[in-house]
């Protein structure tokens, strides 16, 4: 999809780490681009049986992006959805499943840190990356819990060069956007290391100036990743990583911090030239810290935190006899613990888990992957989560691939440990597990006018929300031209939603969490792209998507549905083809992409549009779904973004570029959308 | 003669009947139901935001159709998203009216013209609670939390058994003041009732039509 030549270093990187038989298999690949995640092994990307897309560092480096988010919205049919949370974090949907549900993982292994559901995805500076590799699917056969509408790897190993090089880049934009980055790397016999370093400011922006404080306030942040390489032999080789982050943000009357650090040693040990193991410790943690004083009177200040620990070590064996026949086995734990100021005390989970993964070749055209994890945990029920995925070749040019997984989402800290009364308003959040002691102890302190639900049935077990997802592909590919049309399906089941407990004296609700709703999204993906023309090569992908309720769905059959005449605002029926489905789910989505490249390739210039087609935020007549007389639809948009790169010498190169460069705005429903952004961007490499 | 006078007694017996039957007819004239929409009726409330809620109810009287400071002569009673009913007995909650009469309310689904008959079975105010329950989804409104909104549910008629047992149905189509088709719960004042109601003041009908 990318140009080859680009992807070579990547592929030699590899071989560093991969056996003779993958040597040869790569070779047979012709220096094909390689996806690690869909399987947790190297792997041929255009032979994957699952959907997946790759994103290059040339598409990265060209598109002028600076954080993760930037350049993920520009896949078609991924969505970026703000938090209404004060920094308003964006996370992405995907396959119409929200970022709630989508594993976010460096180099395999899961960033944390969400702390209203959205993992904040401009956290991740992009400047080091050797690729993204995005699995669409459920994948909790391979990264278990969370991982149910899909995964996002991004992959930061590259091949450290013998001589001490690297790269300064400086990019000055628009909201007085300053981003700066400092990396270089090198390999000795038996140690390597490679340094990256990031600083990211940004003024902010304010939509709209009646309101307080601004849209998105001014914020700074640093990132900073060393990674150490060391070959204790051939057969055995360590790789060290570290994360460190730390952001700043002033925000209206008030600080707000944030901080993740981790640390990831991974030992690879080749026992022989079938079997090889890979040992994993991985360790990491995440504080958020936020102060705002809502009045003159400092003791009347908000204080919130929030600080997560991850610890997670792994073993990996992979079982290579043949070529084309791998089987992996691997297990391992998670110790987590959470520490909130809306806890009444730090909680901490443990799991364990074992996964085994069969990779083969049941005949020449045929490939089929089976794996299945299983994962035990302190607090919830076990999950057994299978996945089976084919790819058929019928013609060298023309093959069909199939998937069927299941993923699962364990219930969060919030939604089994949360105590919380608001001090404004009065109401009361109960996580499951302090449900039933929390009602007791306000009925003993006469709180509860009534309880709505019986005693005995509160507390009890809340199961992982888990979903099913049928994937299933044909793709075409002919000399320069290249389409995949993929349907998809996601049946998601147990919901966790808030229900009302009781009622309590103030006449506000006690809130408890409970396994509610039922949901599915499907549709259709294309994607395209054709290479035929000599500077030019275009591309082009679409999404069809429909997302429903299927409880809502049946109620409306039913005929207990209603609606209001936004004129008269008295009730009527509805119909199911009045059901417009979930919350900010567009039914279209595509993305265009044409670049330029000179044919001494100095000079590249792209252009891409992203559409979307109109989506509801929330119900706005009473009847708890989005139906077509609801006035929160939000039209149509597309956002065009253009850059202009010219190589000023072998060293030297220069980009300048614009984000939205028609200024589309939509400040009372898109407030992450600031408006046109320009930017020049200098990039030396030595 | 014999003829006339068996005439005349004919036509006595029937101008009789006539009146006799004009009397009974006009006995059971149907008074016509009450039908109108009530705007922007005001239920403020105090405390909230972590305390007791309190201060008074403002009480309805669905056979003027207007709001009535009469201890006793009222129906249904307003104050913030609570409705209380004259009929059973005290909640517990402050400062709300004593109950004298015999209401009763239940909901039943449809369209306010689709209800046409009021059911046989009402809930009273008690310790219990509310006869309309309170809290979003349970009773008549939902609430959005992200936009702090109070929606009426559509197709939730509110079928009330008034303090001396008439029947009416009340449709809640707004809780914003102006009734505005699209609130917006920052700028808009909340608490202001806009509701269309039928009142049947026949004596023993429970036509709601």
């Amino acid at each position: 999809m990318r140009k080859i030549f680009f992807l070579f270093p990547f592929y030699v990187s590899m071989l560093g780490q991969e056996t003779l038989k993958d040597t040869i298999q790569a070779k047979r690949q012709n220096l094909e681009e390689v996806i690690i995640s869909a399987t947790r092994n190297v792997r041929q990307f255009s032979s994957i049986p699952l959907p997946a897309i790759l994103i290059g560092e040339e598409e990265i480096k060209n598109s002028g992006a600076t954080k993760l988010i930037e350049v993920l919205v520009e896949q078609a049919g991924i969505i970026s959805v703000p938090d209404f949370t004060v920094g308003g974090e964006e996370g992405i949907q995907m396959q119409g499943i929200s970022s709630d549900y989508i594993t976010i993982l460096i180099d395999g292994v899961p960033l944390i840190g969400r702390s209203s559901g959205n993992f904040d995805l401009s956290r991740i500076a992009v400047n080091n990356i050797k690729q993204i590799e995005i699995v669409k699917g459920p994948s909790s056969s391979l990264f278990g819990s969370d991982a149910l509408g899909g995964i996002i790897n991004i992959v930061t190993n590259k091949t450290l060069p013998d001589k001490l090089s690297g790269e300064i880049s400086h990019q000055q934009g628009s909201f007085g956007v300053a981003d700066s980055n400092l990396s270089f790397a090198k390999k000795n016999k038996k140690f390597g290391y490679s340094v990256f370093l990031n600083r990211h400011s940004t003024n902010g922006y304010d939509l709209s100036s009646e309101l307080p404080g601004k849209t998105v306030d001014p914020y700074t942040n640093l990132t900073f990743q060393p990674k150490f390489l060391y070959d204790f032999s051939e057969e055995i080789k360590l790789t060290q990583s570290f994360r460190y982050f730390y952001q700043n943000q002033n925000i209206y009357n008030g600080d707000s911090e944030e901080k993740d650090f981790y640390s990831h040693s991974l030992i690879n040990h080749k026992i022989s030239e079938n079997w090889k193991i890979k040992y994993e410790v991985y360790a990491t943690q995440y504080n958020s810290f936020q102060i705002s004083n809502l009045s003159d009177n400092p003791n009347a200040s908000q204080k919130t935190t929030f600080d997560q620990k991850l610890f997670k070590p792994e073993i990996r064996i992979n079982y290579n006899p043949i070529t084309e026949k791998n089987l992996m086995v691997g297990f391992g734990g998670n110790l987590e613990s959470l520490d909130r100021n809306l806890f009444k005390e730090k909680v901490k989970f443990n799991s364990r888990y074992g996964f085994i993964q069969y990779d083969f070749y049941p005949s020449k055209k045929l490939n089929t992957i089976v794996g299945v994890r299983y994962d035990q945990h302190s607090e919830y029920a076990s999950q057994l989560s299978p996945k089976v995925s084919f790819k058929y070749f019928i013609k060298d040019d023309f093959s069909i691939k199939g998937s069927v997984g299941s993923g699962f989402k364990a219930p969060d800290f919030r939604q089994l440990y949360l105590d919380y009364t608001n001090s404004t308003v009065g109401y009361t959040v109960l996580g499951k597990t302090v449900e039933k002691q929390g009602v007791d102890l306000l009925n003993q302190n006469n709180q509860l006018l009534n309880l709505f639900i019986p005693i005995n049935e509160l507390g009890g077990v809340l199961s992982a929300e888990s979903s099913t997802g049928y994937n299933f592909a044909v793709s075409y590919k002919k000399n320069s031209f290249f389409a995949e049309i993929n349907l998809f399906r996601n049946d998601i089941k147990n919901l966790i939603d808030t229900r009302i407990l009781a009622r309590k004296i103030n006449g506000q609700n006690v809130f408890g969490y409970q396994n509610l709703n039922s949901i599915f999204t499907q549709g259709i993906e294309i994607n395209s792209n054709y290479k035929g023309f000599d500077k030019v090569t275009f591309s082009f992908a679409y999404q069809l998507l429909y997302s429903y309720d299927k409880d809502k769905l049946s109620l409306i059959s039913k005929g207990e549905v209603y609606s209001r005449d936004p004129e008269t605002l008295s009730s009527f029926l509805i119909g199911n083809g009045n059901y417009f489905g979930l919350a900010n789910r567009s039914r279209h989505s595509s993305s265009i992409k044409i670049s330029y490249n000179s044919s001494d390739d100095k000079t590249r210039i792209n252009l891409r549009v992203n559409y979307r087609s109109k989506y509801a935020m929330y119900d706005t007549n009473g009847n708890d779904l989005i139906d077509d007389f609801d006035s929160s639809f939000v039209n149509g948009y597309s956002l065009v973004n253009t850059s202009f790169t010219q190589n000023l010498s072998t060293k030297l190169s220069l980009q300048l570029g614009s984000r939205n460069i028609f200024n589309y705005k939509n400040p009372t429903n898109i407030p992450s959308l600031s408006g046109r952004q320009l930017y020049i961007n200098l990039n030396y490499n030595f | 003669m014999k003829q006339s006078i068996f005439l005349n007694f004919f036509y006595f017996i029937s101008a009789a009947f006539f009146i006799v039957s004009c009397s009974k007819e006009e006995n059971t004239t149907t008074l016509i139901n009450l039908s109108k929409t009530y705007e922007d009726l005001f239920a403020p409330q105090s405390g909230g935001r972590g305390e007791p809620i309190s201060g008074e109810f403002t009480k309805f009287d669905l056979s003027t159709g207007h709001i009535t400071a009469d201890p006793e002569g009222w129906d249904i009673a307003f104050r913030g998203t609570t409705i209380a009913i004259n009929g059973g007995s005290p909640t517990g909650t402050l400062d709300e009216p004593p109950r004298n009469g015999n209401g009763g309310a239940t909901f039943v689904s449809g369209t306010f013209e689709s209800v046409k008959v009021a059911p046989s079975s009402f809930s009273e105010d008690s310790s219990q609670g509310f006869a309309i329950p309170g809290g979003s989804g349970n009773g008549w409104y939902n609430y959005n939390p992200q936009m702090r909104m109070i929606t009426p549910i559509p197709g939730k008629i509110l079928v009330v058994r008034t303090r001396d047992g008439k029947y009416a149905k009340i449709e809640i189509l707004s809780y914003y003041k102006g009734a505005p088709a699209n609130p917006n719960p920052m700028a808009d004042a909340s608490r202001h009732y806009t509701f269309r109601f039928l009142y049947n003041p026949n004596e023993g009908s429970n036509s709601l039509e």
